[in-house]
């Protein structure tokens, strides 16, 4: 490669000018911080250090103690004496063997750093504790000679590192572009034209401190912080790992959007964040604040250990606490102790401990007008139900089922007449066959006669056909009628019209009464219709009757073939007399109903006998035995969970078990079941039970259940196959019964034992429930309240009108004559739904979790236990603090603890400066870079701790100052002397955040929506993106509004993340991240060129100019003012315009298509067009996505 | 108007490329500043580059290509003959074997399920195949099978990210990433790690060829089977050649005069990555147009250059390898037999087997496999049990296996001809020359010309590398 000659010139000049570390002269006074610890953590700590199991020859020098000690007549340092002292000896050698650092480490230790430890060591060897582990203190504001400069103690600080390198300050950046800054620093968005001329033209001098609080005070401002306090927390929509479910934690990211716009002091946003649901009286606000250790990633990819993955979110956790508040790489100390840091592996564990006493449920918010809604649902259900009857379906004719006298059939089969007059036909059925029936009815003229094929358990699959599938085709009717006993006048009777309640596309039942015997009426359609039984009436042209009573001879001629005949006939004829009044027979259908309901519900009523369990345990999760003897599930599951439960029943002849399964708003989604992930949460799959009595499992008979997901009947948990079981998909929120009957009654009463096996590839345990007993032989599951069953004991006398109206109203909810009607109650009756964030909840005193050191982090590796702890770097435990999340946090924010209020600022520093005053945001430790401006650092943090841990005070201090203000032009010389902007000596200037890109397009477009808050979105993004994650899922960009919200509302899928965020460095959420990269691709430039973001937008601020009025020129002044805020050069006007109108020109000549690129739209469209394709260049300007 | 000024200003953009080269991403003018800056500066940006590097030696291998098989190919019915397993068929192994390794679906006294096809032993080498790779069985002497390869991960997504990353969770930098930063880019004109994507969605997600915590621009680029082939790479309707090319000299125009009053040397950077960009618009459709190929390679493939498909994939690596890309990732999610694994491996191999030996022959005949590293595997291999469960709809399958698995790689310095490591008779164990997944990783490192103890990246105060605190060179596959 080429080095222009241009830069060489340069080179003398760069190289005086930059002075290569290696040749400063020594310090006159060796700090030991600033120069010997980074020598000796990078090339000795490693092996001499802080960890034990490391260490070489016994021998440590991180301690002062270690380095005196005497071995084997050895010192390491003997103060004062660099002949005496091994470690001088060592790193002079150049043997091979003594030699330090040895040559195979890697390292390698320069002249400048030896001469360094031997001035070190000559002038005492002098320790220090690391200036982080030190408590910061504020330094008097050091003296400076242009004292006019500083507008508050930072630029003190500032200034005089300035003065004391021989440099001055830039300038004060211009109003414009310090506009621009300040906005998209503190709302993460540029000011419009407007905007930026209002503060242009205040002369006034605190112009723009008015402007300053005005952007602290816009709600704006939480959502540009939160985006950044979002990467530290990993947020995410989603589960990650493969399966990588859509999960709801959204409130957690609004209330990190409200805390920092309301001004929760640090010190509270970071205890409810770790311990909220710990403090007292934990708000609802303070519980979803816990959603910041919730935004681990859960697997559920089929057949992982829940237990595996949770111990991995717990080590994230504790890694991201480390990173965000401590500033340390505290997860290094997860395999072993810290090689650097005085982090021990114990210590890990013990800040582990302190976070792992949780259970992670997830916590319904609803509505502030949920009460209200929940009456109003209440009340329209009770209305629903009261008008219920009015829908009981009644006849309006008065049909009579007639008795056949006598059939013939073509195949000489006969029928079983049955006692509700309808015939019966055995299987197998011939191949065809026409059945006539001789039937007598009574004077009354006949105008219909009704059809019903009927089911019976005699027939396939009940019929009521009686092929295989319960199909069959009646192909014609034929009816005739004589007067009684005169059959030789019998009549062919025509029929005009026929009606049946199903029929077959193809084969509708006109088709029976068409004259044709190919064609005909079948019953089978989609929605299940086949195997019920079905009705078909025929209408007789003129009413049939004679004073003594009518013969019909009805033939039902069946000719399809294979077997398609009607397996059980019945028929009936009706009259025209006018009916009865509706209401009448209707309250008479209903009582009968009714009556007869209750007779079937009493005989099938069973008495039950809770039992209280004499014990329950299980392999890991804790059995609570609640109150009403029934048992609740809590704490840790696995994939194979077993339930033991002991009972005493004084019964004699025991002969059925019920298991009733329980809805509990403590379960996922109110359960009955334990599922929270990888299956269906809530529910559960109970593989096997068994009943043993004195150690022998007693065989069960048959098993019932009152709800079951299809192909998960109670009947598959004692099938023996542990493969199967019961679940109740689709049913959760509700309590659920199965019941299973004992093959031999227990002879005796006394004890037994239940085993309950929940085994899945994924934890599928139950999370309430309670077991009876009974003697009834004829014991079956069923779906009704306690209560009713209560009453179904109680004689009809005793009832109250009260208890009697609650029976009827059972009843009517269960009757199947309303299940079409009863379609909207059920809905009402559903659990309502609310939205729901994921929470930390620390567990009950009599479930602790108990934590483990791991050896080698190993999760399979458990060695011995440890009590919740903190880090002895960082000071103790606050005195009144418990020893729990809660003191963990407290700890964090403690006024002893150094290191937390330094993170904070030099963090924040870092999105104002780009660069933190400590460079390696998240390492503090000994291997961290030291700050650049420590007494500026340690002002800030105890000023940030004495201002009450205000964080928007502490932004305003930072943007109010000189050094905020400067001008970001870089001179060469700048350049050459600090290329990183160490110094400050000039404003900062980098690219703008990957959201920032967006939401900057979006309102200099005007298309930006500023509603805030709520579930993700999903914006346009080019088709694909989605389909290389797993599943292929697709991502269905949102219309209207939702399609331009502030990109931190964007849905964000972890395995696919939003590709235009990705191309410009936003995190994924996958860990914790202090700070993100600013890489600068030929991507970037494809996407903010062609990506459909920026098109949609160029064509919006497209379409705006074109609607404008005004020269061209004038146009150009203000599209360039939406895109850069400041006015343009007429120059720069002028090459703009140029551009417009060469491209116009070429639109308009139809050399490109203008409509293409404008979209539809009204105004002139070459016009658009052109505006369209001046602004998508705009977006490409450096100016466009850097913050200068 | 100082020198660095006029230097921005002067240079117009063919002389910046020409006097630069640009790799993809933040070089050129940035770099020789820095250059001349000292050494923080030097670091931070070389860190940050793409231009060509070199290696701690001289690798064999130069470019690999990754044929990743992911969901777990049934290494029993492709690569390792176990007559044992038929013998043994409807019976549980014994427990001393199984351990206590824990299942993702089965219960470890599954029943034994025997091999599904018939196996032969074929050229030179005559190492075994069976009948469902007919292809691969042609090349066989040009490729060295590793029948002793095992993972400590069991499901898919960690085992895959173990794979690609040395780390069973996402946010490392992948093989693809580490490679990148190491040698930098040959090529000015396509992205240097191209990921692509066959079969189904992938169960690790972007994470597979993600650059972890390495600067973005070591992060693989997909191309996608559909749309445009690299994301924003076409211009919207309505934008010609002229106008993209007026378009590009106005933002040049305005970027070098901000460069020039704002003396960034980021901007510079940045006008290069739209001449970068501009090219890569050219560059990308001439990829993609198979038509300039011979019937006879296309016939070779197996290819209809039309639809998107693995052999399509693999035809499109081979000229991305040709034009200079470094890192060709192949995603072929589909193996992941837990049912019917007869059937399974019949269809995937219907579908890969052809090209992937195709990809072999195609480029030892045009003298590129030397230097081209092919690799061809999944995450973990498939139990010797069998997986049946008709509550899941689910028989004559194969559960997740990580004790033991076939991979096998070809050209880039790696033994021709050439098998590698045994497992025990029931194929459960490795028991001859144990390669774990860190091993391959620390093998594939050393063929490019690195020691995988040395390609280091520091963060946060600790240096990291693709191996962790493990893996050793597998010294008998190296030519």
């Amino acid at each position: 490669m080429k080095i222009p000659r241009s830069l060489l010139r340069l080179l003398p000049f760069l190289a005086t000018a930059c002075l290569l570390a290696e040749e400063a002269a020594l310090p006159e006074k060796i700090d030991f911080n600033r120069d010997v610890r980074p020598i000796l953590s990078e090339n000795c700590f490693k092996c001499h250090g802080f960890d034990p199991k490391n260490r070489k020859g016994d021998r440590r020098i991180d301690t002062r103690e270690g380095a005196l000690a005497e071995k084997d007549g050895v010192r390491a340092i003997v103060p004062g004496k660099l002949d005496q002292s091994d470690l001088s000896a060592r790193i002079h050698s150049t043997d091979k063997d003594d030699q330090m650092p040895p040559p195979k480490s890697g390292k390698q230790i320069t002249a400048r750093q030896i001469a360094i430890l031997d001035k070190w060591i000559e002038q005492g060897a002098p320790y220090d504790l690391h200036w982080a582990f030190k408590k910061p203190a504020q330094a008097p504001l050091p003296a400076v000679q242009q004292a006019h400069w500083p507008h508050n103690a930072i630029d003190r600080f500032v200034l005089a590192r300035l003065e004391a390198a021989g440099l001055t300050p830039s300038p004060e950046a211009d109003k414009y572009t310090l506009c621009r800054r300040v906005y998209l620093d503190l709302i993460g968005l540029p000011p419009t034209p407007e905007e930026a001329d209002a503060f242009a033209n205040d002369p006034s001098p605190d112009a723009y401190e008015r402007l300053v609080d005005d952007l602290l005070a816009s709600p704006h401002y939480g959502e540009r912080w939160a985006r950044r306090w979002l990467d530290l927390a990993r947020y995410a929509d989603t589960n990650g790992y493969e399966k990588d479910r859509p999960r709801s934690i959204w409130p957690y990211r609004d209330w990190v959007i409200k805390a920092l716009n309301d001004g929760l002091p640090f010190d509270e946003f970071t205890v409810e964040q770790i311990a909220g649901d710990l403090l007292p009286n934990a708000t609802r606000e303070q519980r979803i604040a816990t959603g910041f250790n919730r935004n681990t990633m859960l697997n559920e990819e089929g057949g992982i250990d829940p237990l595996e993955f949770r111990y991995l979110a717990t080590v994230d956790r504790v890694s991201t606490a480390g990173t965000t508040w401590l500033g340390l790489t505290v997860g290094c100390a997860q395999c072993h102790t810290h090689k650097y840091d005085p982090i021990t592996q114990r210590e890990y564990y013990e800040v582990m401990a302190s976070l792992n006493n949780a259970d992670e449920p997830e916590m319904d918010l609803p509505p502030p007008d949920a009460a209200a809604r929940e009456a109003a649902r209440k009340d329209k259900l009770a209305k629903l139900i009261a008008a219920l009857p009015e829908q009981w379906p009644v006849e309006d004719k008065h049909w009579t089922p007639l008795r056949p006298t006598r059939v013939e059939t073509t195949s000489g089969q006969q029928p079983k007449i049955l006692d509700d007059s309808s015939a019966l036909f055995a299987a197998p059925s011939p191949e065809k066959d026409d059945y006539t029936f001789i039937l007598e009815a009574g004077p009354t003229p006949i105008s219909q006669l009704r059809l019903e094929a009927l089911t019976d358990p005699a027939l396939p699959k009940n019929g009521p056909g009686r092929v295989a599938h319960g199909n069959f085709v009646l192909n014609e009717i034929v009816v005739s009628a004589a007067p009684k006993g005169a059959p030789e006048q019998a009549r062919l009777v025509r029929l005009v019209r026929a009606e049946a309640d199903v029929s077959q596309p193809g084969f509708e039942v006109e088709k029976a009464i068409d004259g044709r015997a190919e064609t005909g009426w079948a019953v089978h359609r989609q929605g299940a219709t086949l195997n019920a039984p079905h009705t078909a009436t025929f209408h007789f042209e003129q009413p049939v009757g004679f004073p003594d009573g009518t013969t019909l001879v009805v033939r039902l001629e069946q000719r399809y073939g294979e077997q398609h005949t009607i397996g059980r006939v019945r028929l009936s004829v009706a009259n025209n007399e006018p009916p009865r009044p509706i209401a009448e027979k209707r309250r008479e259908a209903i009582e009968q109903a009714f009556a007869k309901w209750l007779a079937s519900e009493r005989a099938r009523s069973v008495h039950w006998v809770p039992l209280r369990p004499l014990e329950a345990k299980a392999n890991l999760p804790l059995l609570t035995i609640e109150r009403d003897n029934s048992v609740f599930v809590s704490g840790d599951m696995s994939k194979s969970d077993t339930y033991e439960l002991k009972f005493r029943s004084e019964l004699r002849g025991i002969t059925a078990v019920r298991l009733e399964v329980l809805a509990d708003e403590r379960l996922p989604k109110h359960g009955p079941g334990r599922i929270f992930y990888e299956g269906a949460p809530g529910d559960f799959m109970l593989s096997n039970i068994d009943l043993l009595v004195g150690g022998t499992k007693q065989t069960w008979a048959h098993a019932s259940h009152s709800f079951a997901k299809e192909k998960f009947g109670a009947e598959m948990a004692i099938d023996d196959n542990l493969q199967t079981g019961w679940s109740i998909d689709g049913g959760q929120g509700r309590n659920h019964e199965a019941v299973f009957a004992l093959a031999t009654p227990l002879a005796e009463a006394g004890e037994f034992t239940i085993k309950m096996l929940f085994e899945r590839y994924f934890a599928a345990g139950l999370g309430k429930f309670r077991i009876s007993v009974t003697t009834d032989p004829a014991a079956e599951a069923r779906q009704m309240p306690d209560e009713i069953r209560q009453l179904l004991f109680v004689p009809d006398a005793e009832w109250t009108a009260e208890q009697r109206a609650k029976l009827r109203e059972q009843f009517l909810l269960s009757a199947p004559e309303l299940a079409a009607a009863r379609k909207e109650i059920d809905d009402l009756r559903k659990p309502a739904e609310y939205p729901t964030t994921l929470v930390m909840q620390e567990r009950p005193p009599e479930n602790p979790r108990p934590t483990f050191v791991h050896n080698r982090g190993e999760f399979l590796q458990p060695t011995e236990p440890v009590e919740p702890g903190v880090l002895a770097l960082a000071g103790p435990l606050p005195v009144d603090a418990p020893h729990n999340r809660l003191g963990f946090a407290r700890w964090l924010v403690s006024r002893d603890n150094p290191l937390t209020a330094r993170v904070i600022m030099n963090r924040d520093w870092a999105a104002f400066f780009g660069r933190g005053i400590v460079r390696t945001l998240g390492d503090f430790g000994f291997q961290g870079d030291p700050p650049a401006h420590p007494e500026l650092l340690d002002w800030m943090a105890v000023e940030f701790m004495q201002r009450g841990w205000s964080v928007k005070q502490m932004h305003k201090l930072i943007v109010m100052s000189a050094t905020y203000r400067q001008s970001s032009r870089v001179t060469p010389e700048l350049l050459a002397r600090d290329p990183e902007n160490k110094l400050l000596a000039r404003g900062p200037r980098f690219r703008l955040e990957a959201e920032m890109v967006r939401d900057a397009a979006l309102r200099g477009s005007g298309l930006l929506s500023e509603k805030m808050g709520g579930p993700s979105v999903h914006p346009v993004q080019a088709d694909g993106v989605t389909e290389a994650a797993y599943g292929s899922p697709k991502w269905n960009a949102d219309t209207g509004e939702d399609r331009y919200r502030r990109s931190i509302y964007t849905f964000m899928k972890r395995t696919a993340p939003f590709a235009l965020y990705a191309n410009f460095d936003a995190p994924t959420g996958e860990a914790c991240l202090a700070r993100r990269d600013v890489s600068n691709t030929p991507l970037q430039a494809l996407a903010l060129l062609n990506d459909v973001v920026f098109l949609e937008t160029a064509r919006a601020l497209g379409a705006r100019m074109a609607a404008q009025e005004g020269s061209v020129e004038d146009r150009v002044r203000m599209i360039f003012r939406h895109c850069f805020t400041r006015p343009p050069t007429d120059n720069e006007v002028s090459l703009l315009a140029g551009f417009f109108n060469a491209q116009k020109e070429r639109f308009i000549k139809g050399d490109i298509n203008a409509r293409a690129l404008a979209g539809d739209g009204a105004g002139d469209v070459n016009e658009r067009a052109a505006w369209t394709a001046l602004a998508r260049a705009l977006w490409n300007f450096d100016e466009a996505i850097t913050r200068s | 108007m100082n020198p660095i000024q006029q230097y921005c200003q002067h240079v117009t953009r063919r002389h910046f490329l020409h006097e630069c080269g640009v790799g993809l991403g933040k070089i050129a003018l940035a770099g020789l500043l820095t250059e001349a800056f000292g050494s923080t500066a030097r670091a931070v940006s070389a860190a940050n580059s793409l231009a060509p590097k070199a290696s701690h030696f001289p690798g064999k291998a130069k470019r690999v290509i990754h044929l990743f098989m992911a969901g777990a190919p049934s290494q029993l019915d492709l690569f390792d003959y176990k007559p044992e397993l038929a013998k043994l068929e409807g019976k549980p192994l014994p427990p001393s074997v199984i351990g206590g390794q824990r299942y993702a679906f089965i219960r470890s006294d599954a029943a034994v399920l025997g091999p599904q096809f018939k196996f032969a032993r074929h050229g030179q080498c005559g190492a075994e195949l069976s009948e469902v790779l007919p292809h691969l069985a042609e090349i066989v002497d040009d490729i060295c099978l590793i029948k002793s390869v095992h993972t400590g991960q069991f499901n898919h997504a960690p085992a895959q990210l173990l794979f690609q990353t040395g780390f069973q969770q996402p946010g490392r930098p992948s093989l693809g990433s580490w490679t990148l930063y190491g040698l930098g880019a040959e090529t000015q004109e396509l992205p240097a790690f191209a990921v692509m994507s066959t079969g189904a969605g992938l169960s690790g997600g972007a994470a597979l060829y993600s650059s972890g915590f390495l600067p973005t621009l070591y992060s693989g680029v997909r191309l996608r089977t559909q749309g445009d082939p690299i994301l924003d790479v076409t211009n919207p309707a309505g934008i010609d050649a002229k106008l993209q090319r007026d378009t590009l000299d106005l933002v040049g125009a305005f970027n070098r005069q901000r460069a020039a009053s704002d003396g960034d040397p980021e901007i510079a950077t940045r006008l290069a990555n739209y001449e970068m960009a501009f090219r890569l618009q050219t560059s990308a459709p001439e990829l993609m147009d198979l038509q300039r190929e011979s019937a006879e390679t296309l016939a070779l493939y197996g290819c209809d250059p039309a639809k998107p498909s693995f052999a399509r994939a693999c035809l499109l690596a081979r000229r991305m390898i040709e034009r200079g890309v470094r890192f060709v990732n192949i995603f072929h999610e589909g193996w992941d037999a837990h049912s019917d694994v007869s059937g399974n491996s019949k269809k995937n191999c219907g579908t890969t087997d052809r090209a992937c030996a195709a990809l072999v022959k195609d480029l030892k005949q045009r003298g590129l496999l030397d230097d081209t590293l092919v690799i061809w595997g999944g995450e973990f291999g498939r139990t010797p049990m069998v997986e049946t469960n008709p509550a899941l709809g689910r028989a004559l399958g194969r559960d997740h296996h990580p004790q033991a698995f076939t991979m096998w790689m070809a050209g880039g310095g790696v033994k021709a001809g050439f098998t590698f490591g045994a497992t025990d008779e029931m194929g459960f164990h490795v028991v001859e020359n144990p390669v774990d997944v860190y091993d391959l990783q620390a093998t594939i490192l050393h063929l490019l010309g690195f020691d995988h103890e040395r390609l280091i990246y520091r963060l946060q105060g600790r240096d990291f590398r693709l191996t962790d605190v493990h893996g050793k060179v597998v010294k008998e596959l190296l030519a």
